[in-house]
């Protein structure tokens, strides 16, 4: 027998051995897992393959997919909620498992604050051998909570065999370990956080966290290791940033009695644009300084925005029927005008509260809410022409306003009627005028959509009793309204010129829905609520009122246009070419202001009367608008026309809820100077030169 | 004009009883539309005797010979049901109502969250899964009618006093 192998054995064994070592090399997985009775989850754990001998860890993936609309929970899960867990008792050789929790978000499920994930997301978990094991067996139940409108609570058996010595590296898995890791918040240095209050008596947690390079829109979540604080709920925080310093307010609740947290242990997870942190925090009793303005300041701002809300531009389109319900009830006793103030005031008031529970149903279901936002909705606006033309008919005397039958004939001698006419005008007037904000109208309303419904409720009627003041005025002291001009044959001049006025609302409003409609069926509706209003007259007037008011149209326009075109070189220099525009966002600002650049921020709207007065009156009028034009200066505007989340979130950062909103960023200001609601050439000038000064 | 007096009061009635029997129908639908079909037909006879956290006894099949029985099947840890169970707490003051609360942890700790919650409604503690599973229930919240015995309704998800109201009645009547 020959002593030497010959080679071609030799290769063979060779690559016998090859290929057993790589049949039996594996990186241990379950593959996807999924119960029968809740098809809409399914999960995997697998082994990334490698092996960090000195701690004895094995990095792992578990991956989570929900279908649309379902939802798991972070480790502390908010109101109710619970998190995924894994019950590895029945393991052997295994010493831990270490969950390690992506930065979740915040979710409204019918009204309750849940912390979370959706769609598909993968926990990175580091295994830990025991000491000296080569074999392992990872067995146990992992327990997932999955909630849409319905909750269901899922359990997956585990059953994984790990054997070092056959252990291999899967590239795919180890790639997909460190993007998953990336969404792990770091531990970050504690003296970062500058204070950590507990105020019993709040029942409160102030945190104030410090970053060098400043905050942008955090976030920030609350957990507790505290076996005790288990079932603490932590609210959704109430955060304000001030430069680099970051402060949050979370109420502390528990379905049972609250601990006392003085000295308890937190974990901060704060996450903020490509950024995301765990802080380690020990709470130390104190006293929290309630910052926000008293419930009484609040009311008294929203009666005063409400007022001045009459004054606005934005009042504008409703300004003939503001007009025509004061002069036309000149006619009538005291007793009746009182009514019919009365009547006014409460559609106003009325106006105001069906606008709060809108956007208190909007917040409930977890839509964004602001100020004015009824007008990014096309079917709003399509119902504003129809009631707004029909208006304008009836004062053209198209017909007589009537209200359902049945009231109407016991109601018509009384003069009941009126009143619910006057009540019907009251709403128009304030569903129309309030698509803007106004001074201290912005502050009342920011602090109603932070609040509980009853505050909401509390300050949207202020905001109605303010806007409603001069007509209460009247109720009360109805002598007043003998200052008004006596009833006559002029009325009868002055009633075209409000329909006119009317007309020119709807005309507006269909303007607005050219935002939402084709071209075709904007010319379709133009023309056809023209020809049908121009029949109506003629039916009602007879062919030669038709004729006469075509024919005065015509002259009006011709009028109106020549004069226009005669005097065009004193106005159309005045108005020049808009500058170029870029979206707003708030990379951008961050952008221009590091490059030393200023920027003038322009949030805006089509259907914001006030917003365009700005544009007319300030920002297309030298010198702002030369200023505006310079090499120095970023342009961003942000159109609000349309719901834009964004822009929503742009808003509701600078804690506004509402358009216009003006802000001016520099090297001087990086924080940026808020303009207020109506411009003036001196303040965009000043804040145009404070922001660029260092 | 008073001929017609008296006859809009007949067309009411009829209009009247026209639109109930829509909405009854329309209900219906819907109770059918989300019925479980998971869930049995009757009550599982090992079932029917359940046992709540005081160690009272209820007997399903024999409560729901009088009146219709509602089954509410909740858990602590579902975010969804605090909007649901003060609805099955206040019809517990006119249909008989017993709870099965899943996985929700012990007896003394279900005794204090009902009470910090003020649900008055008897809990079957179901920390096993042991009724749910018999019940081919695994969604919170969910809610069955049972009379005589048979399950005559169950919704699972979200539901409105009036809601639950009308499926009673429904049940109760027709």
């Amino acid at each position: 027998m020959n002593k030497i192998l010959p080679l071609w054995l030799l290769s063979l064994i060779a690559a016998l051995l090859l290929y057993s070592a790589q049949s039996l090399a594996e990186t241990p997985s379950t593959g996807w897992l999924s119960h029968e009775d809740h098809p809409p989850v399914s999960v995997k754990l697998e082994l990334t393959g490698h092996y960090e001998a000195e701690r004895n860890l094995l990095p792992a993936l578990l991956h989570v997919e929900l279908d649309e609309g379902w939802k798991t929970y972070w480790r502390s899960p908010g109101e109710g909620g619970i998190p995924p867990t894994f019950d590895w008792s029945e393991s052997s050789n295994i010493n831990d498992i270490e969950w390690r929790w992506p930065v979740p978000s915040r979710y409204s499920i019918q009204g309750i604050d849940t912390v979370g994930y959706q769609g598909s997301l993968t926990f990175p978990l580091m295994i830990q051998l025991s000491p000296d094991a080569r074999q392992a067996q990872i067995s146990g139940t992992l327990t997932m909570s999955s909630c849409t409108t319905v909750c269901v609570l899922t359990d997956y058996p585990i059953d994984l065999h790990v054997d070092l010595d056959t252990l291999t590296v899967d590239s795919d898995r180890a790639f997909a370990f460190n993007p998953a890791m990336g969404k792990v918040p770091r531990e970050y240095d504690s003296n970062n956080v500058k204070q950590a209050i507990w105020s019993d008596a709040n029942q409160r947690v102030q945190l104030t966290i410090e970053r060098d390079s400043g905050w942008q829109e955090p976030q920030l979540f609350i957990h507790s290791n505290n076996e005790a604080l288990a079932d603490a709920e932590f609210s959704s925080p109430n955060i304000q940033v001030e430069g680099n310093t970051l402060t949050a307010n979370i109420d502390v609740s528990h379905w049972l009695d609250l601990p006392d947290l003085s000295g308890a242990e937190l974990i901060a997870t704060v996450s903020d644009e490509k950024f995301a942190a765990e802080y380690k925090i020990e709470l130390t009793a104190g006293t929290i300084a309630n910052n926000a303005p008293p419930l009484w300041g609040i009311l008294l701002m929203a009666l005063a925005g409400g007022l001045i809300l009459n004054i606005m531009p934005c009042v504008l389109p409703v300004l003939g029927l503001k007009v025509q319900s004061l002069m036309l009830s000149g006619a009538h006793e005291p007793k009746v005008v009182r009514k019919q103030f009365f009547a006014s005031s409460l559609g106003i008031i009325s106006s105001f509260l069906i606008i709060a529970l809108g956007l208190m149903a909007l917040r409930w279901s977890g839509g964004s809410v602001g100020w004015g936002i009824q007008f990014q909705n096309p079917y709003f606006i399509a119902a504003l022409v129809a009631i707004t033309w029909v208006f304008a008919l009836n004062l053209m005397g198209a017909f007589e306003f009537k209200l359902p039958s049945s009231l109407s004939t016991s109601a018509a001698t009384a003069g009941d009627n009126s009143y619910k006419g006057h009540f019907l005008q009251g709403m128009l007037a304030t569903v129309l005028a309030t698509p803007c904000t106004a001074p201290f109208l912005g502050t009342a309303v920011a602090f109603a959509l932070a609040a509980e419904s009853s505050v909401i409720l509390l300050i949207f009627t202020a905001l109605g009793v303010g806007m409603a003041l001069p007509w209460l005025l009247i109720a009360v002291f109805p002598k007043t309204a003998k200052l008004l001009p006596k009833p006559g044959r002029w009325m009868q001049w002055v009633k075209p010129v409000f329909a006119i006025m009317m007309l020119a609302t709807t005309v507006w409003l269909t303007t607005l829905l050219k935002n939402f409609i084709s071209n075709e069926l904007f010319l379709v509706l133009t023309v056809g609520l023209s020809v049908l209003t121009l029949v109506i007259i003629g039916k009602v007037h007879g062919r030669k009122a038709l004729f006469l008011s075509i024919g005065g149209f015509l002259v009006l326009a011709a009028v109106v246009g020549t004069t226009l075109i005669l005097t065009a070189d004193r106005w159309v220099n005045k108005l020049p070419q808009d500058h170029q525009w870029q979206p707003l966002t708030q990379q951008r600002i961050d952008e221009a202001v590091a490059s030393g650049q200023t920027v003038f921020v322009d949030v805006t709207a089509d259907w914001c009367v006030t917003c365009q007065a700005n544009k007319v009156g300030v920002l297309l009028q030298d010198p702002v608008f030369t200023a505006l034009g310079q090499k120095h200066v970023t342009r961003l505007r942000g159109d609000w026309t349309k719901a834009n989340e964004n822009i929503t979130q742009y808003l509701k950062a600078n804690n506004t809820f509402g358009v216009p909103f003006n802000k001016v960023y520099g090297p001087g200001a990086p924080d940026g100077i808020t303009l207020p609601v109506v411009l003036s050439k001196d303040n965009v000038m000043d804040a145009l030169e404070d922001a660029r000064e260092q | 004009m008073s001929n017609s007096k008296t006859k809009p009061s007949w067309a009411k009635r009829l209009r009247t009883a026209a639109l109930y029997i829509v909405l009854f129908s329309v209900v219906a639908f819907v109770v059918d539309a989300f019925r479980n079909s998971d869930v049995p037909e009757s009550v599982p006879a090992e079932l029917s005797s359940l046992t709540d956290i005081n160690g009272e006894q209820y007997n399903l099949r024999e409560m729901s010979k009088d009146s219709p029985v509602v089954l509410y099947f909740w858990a602590t840890w579902c975010p969804v049901c605090p909007a649901v169970s003060p609805t099955v707490d206040y019809i517990g003051n006119h249909y008989p109502t017993i709870s099965v609360a899943l996985r929700s942890g012990d007896n003394d700790k279900l005794t204090r969250y009902a009470q910090a919650k003020g649900y008055e409604f008897p809990i079957v503690n179901d920390n096993l899964n042991r009724v749910s599973n018999g019940w081919q229930v695994s969604a919170t919240p969910t809610i069955i009618i049972i009379e005589n015995g048979d399950i005559v309704s169950a919704t699972t998800g979200v539901t409105t006093p009036p809601g639950l109201f009308i499926r009673l009645w429904f049940h109760q009547f027709f």
